[in-house]
């Protein structure tokens, strides 16, 4: 078990955070988070990876478990590494067991945690149980430094949308070359009247479903979506009322000995 | 070209461009309030050199797929009611009949002459009365917080209890189906007279029937789909569709009736009744300025030829202004609606 040894300042120790997650969560973004924030408040960090109890049982396991061990051994020296970069003394430990029962050992153990720093909203749900401390965790614009929010398209969907853009495009182009390559002989079929209606019809009805389907990946890829009501529903209809408490006043009571200088 | 010069008019690049931007004008229009972006249409082809019938017959057919398309689209959104759209449809067809009949009886009367004067007195009364009323009803809603309410009219019809009672589930209305024959009437009369029912099928649905204007508009897709569909079938089996000027139309309306569909996501309730209903009162003034030729033709009024030949090109250019104002007011309105998603992203990047 590895024993504190962070800045001690005239006999006091230093405040920290504890900045806990699995292995897969202590990725840069809440690295990044975390140092940023000890900076700026000039306390220590202590970085705990919580890893599954009971992994090793089986030989096969033991061999996955060791190389996770390892994994995340080399992403908390990392970690460290970084806040060395910034000026931040930071400690790590790797514990098995469950997150909640963890943090509450730790704290238990480790002095002067103020607050706990974690990866997700569901970790942090599970730790508000246990923990009495504040604990935030990272939203999700923060796993994306670039401030992308999650709902925003990807590269592959973005490709997908230029590929039916150009597929669809074809289609429609080809369409029209079909009908106007031989417009003289279209007319003349086309303006026979009677059966022959049908041909006209037919062919609106083709178009427009390859042309619609051209025209509305090609809004797609302009950017131009729908726009979902519900997450964008301004609060104008909702008014904030402020709830009128009754609290009692504290009286003033005077208390007169009647037995006063007799 | 070996086509018959008098029916089927040769393509220049002028005309191709003209009827593909004219195509997505329109387009934008009717996928953004159900209908009219046909109406400049017709007299846009026939400023080309089209027959009447011809041009009539083309816009009929690029109309249908054209409806179909951007009621799929908004029905994805969730704002179309296809049984709304079926029940109206069949009745808008019967009052298409209706409104083909009292027009021939017009025609016998007063010869064309007078039915032109039928039509464009009947365009312009119920272009002023509706669309003012909309216009109205648009200002007084987008004043308070933009969303609509019923009005006391369709309130006090849903709660006339007349079997067959109706419930249009997506539309969330419950109303007797006697009430929706009239509104389905008048559409049909009104499509048979100047060629947009959707002038009158909108306003219906909203204010007869209680239907929110986004489903309105969006359902008066499947009523033009319907009715357009009817109409080509007719038209086509006499040999009057140029499929050339359909399919050049098309490719613009189809570009246009997406973003139009698109743009109902973005803005207010009400900015659906402000488009139409300017739209409404500008095509009523180019109207009123036709009205002199047929008041002259009729000997009731007289005008200069020079003067009548003025004030129909002015009629033309009103109706052409009236499909650019309702497209600005669509785009514009559409870039406004942006913003706030634009906004919200960015807070969230800086959160």
């Amino acid at each position: 078990m590895l024993s504190y040894q962070g800045n001690e300042t005239a006999g006091t120790e230093q405040r920290k955070i504890l900045v806990i997650g699995n292995s897969e969560s202590l990725n840069d973004a809440l690295s990044g988070y975390a140092i940023q924030l000890a900076q700026r408040m000039k306390y220590d960090l202590f970085v705990v990876s919580v890893m599954p109890q009971g992994e090793g049982s089986t030989s096969a396991a033991a061999v996955s478990g060791a190389a996770r061990y390892h994994e995340t051994l080399k992403s908390l020296r990392n970690f460290k590494q970084k806040a060395a970069g910034k000026d931040v003394h930071c400690d790590h430990d790797i514990r098995f067991g469950e997150i909640s029962a963890v943090a509450d050992a730790v704290l238990h153990t480790v002095r002067r945690i103020e607050f706990v720093v974690t990866d997700s909203e569901h970790t942090k749900t599970q730790l508000s149980e246990d923990v009495t401390i504040p604990v935030f965790s990272l939203s999700s614009n923060q796993l994306h430094p670039e401030g992308k929010p999650m709902t925003r398209e990807t590269k592959q969907q973005r490709n997908d949308e230029i590929k039916k853009t150009i597929g669809y495009g074809l289609i429609t182009a080809a369409l029209y070359g079909c009908v106007f390559w031989n417009a003289d002989k279209v007319m003349s079929y086309f303006t026979k009247g009677g059966l022959y209606a049908a041909l006209p019809v037919a062919t609106v009805f083709i178009f427009s479903f390859a042309h619609g389907a051209f025209a509305s990946n090609f809004w797609s890829l302009m950017g131009i979506k729908p726009m979902k009501k519900d997450a964008l529903q301004p609060s104008v209809g909702k008014t904030v009322t402020q709830t009128k408490k009754v609290q009692k006043r504290p009286r003033a009571y005077a208390y007169v000995n009647p037995f006063h200088k007799i | 070209m070996n086509l018959d010069a008098v029916q089927f008019i040769d393509l220049t690049v002028v005309n191709i461009s003209f009827l593909f931007f004219l195509g997505f004008i329109g387009g934008l229009v009717s996928g953004f309030i159900g209908s009219g972006g046909a109406f400049v249409l017709t007299p846009g082809m026939m400023s080309l050199g089209v027959p009447g019938t011809v041009a009539v017959a083309s816009n009929m057919c690029h109309k249908f797929p054209k409806s179909m398309i951007g009621a799929i689209k908004r029905y994805k959104y969730g704002q179309v009611d296809i049984k709304l759209g079926l029940y109206m449809a069949i009745s808008a067809g019967v009052g298409v009949q209706i409104g083909i009949k009292f027009q021939q009886l017009v025609l016998e009367k007063w010869g064309q002459v007078g039915s032109n004067l039928y039509v464009s007195l009947s365009f312009v009364t119920i272009l002023i009365i509706v669309g003012g009323y909309v216009f109205y009803d648009a200002l007084k809603s987008s004043a308070g917080d933009g969303k609509e309410k019923t009005s006391a009219l369709a309130k006090k019809l849903q709660a006339i209890h007349l079997p067959p009672m109706i419930h249009f589930k997506r539309a969330d209305i419950t109303i007797s189906f006697w009430f929706t024959v009239p509104v389905g009437l008048a559409t049909g009369m009104l499509a048979a007279t100047i060629a947009v029912g959707g002038f009158i099928g909108v306003p219906g649905m909203i204010y007869v029937l209680g239907a929110s204007s986004i489903f309105a508009s969006a359902t008066e897709l499947v009523i033009a789909f319907v009715m357009g569909f009817a109409g080509t079938v007719n038209w086509a089996m006499h040999g009057m569709v140029d499929i050339r000027l359909v399919l050049i139309i098309l490719g613009g309306s189809l570009f246009g009736v997406q973003l139009g569909a698109i743009g109902t996501t973005y803005v207010k309730e009400s900015m659906i009744k402000i488009v139409m209903s300017v739209l409404m009162l500008i095509v009523a003034v180019s109207r009123l300025l036709a009205l002199p030729k047929y008041l002259t033709e009729l000997k009731v009024l007289s005008f200069e030829s020079s003067t009548i030949l003025i004030l129909e090109r002015i009629s033309f250019i009103t109706m052409c202004i009236a499909l650019m104002t309702g497209a600005a007011i669509i785009l514009v309105s559409m870039w406004k609606g942006r913003k706030p998603a634009v906004s919200l992203e960015q807070s969230f990047g800086k959160a």
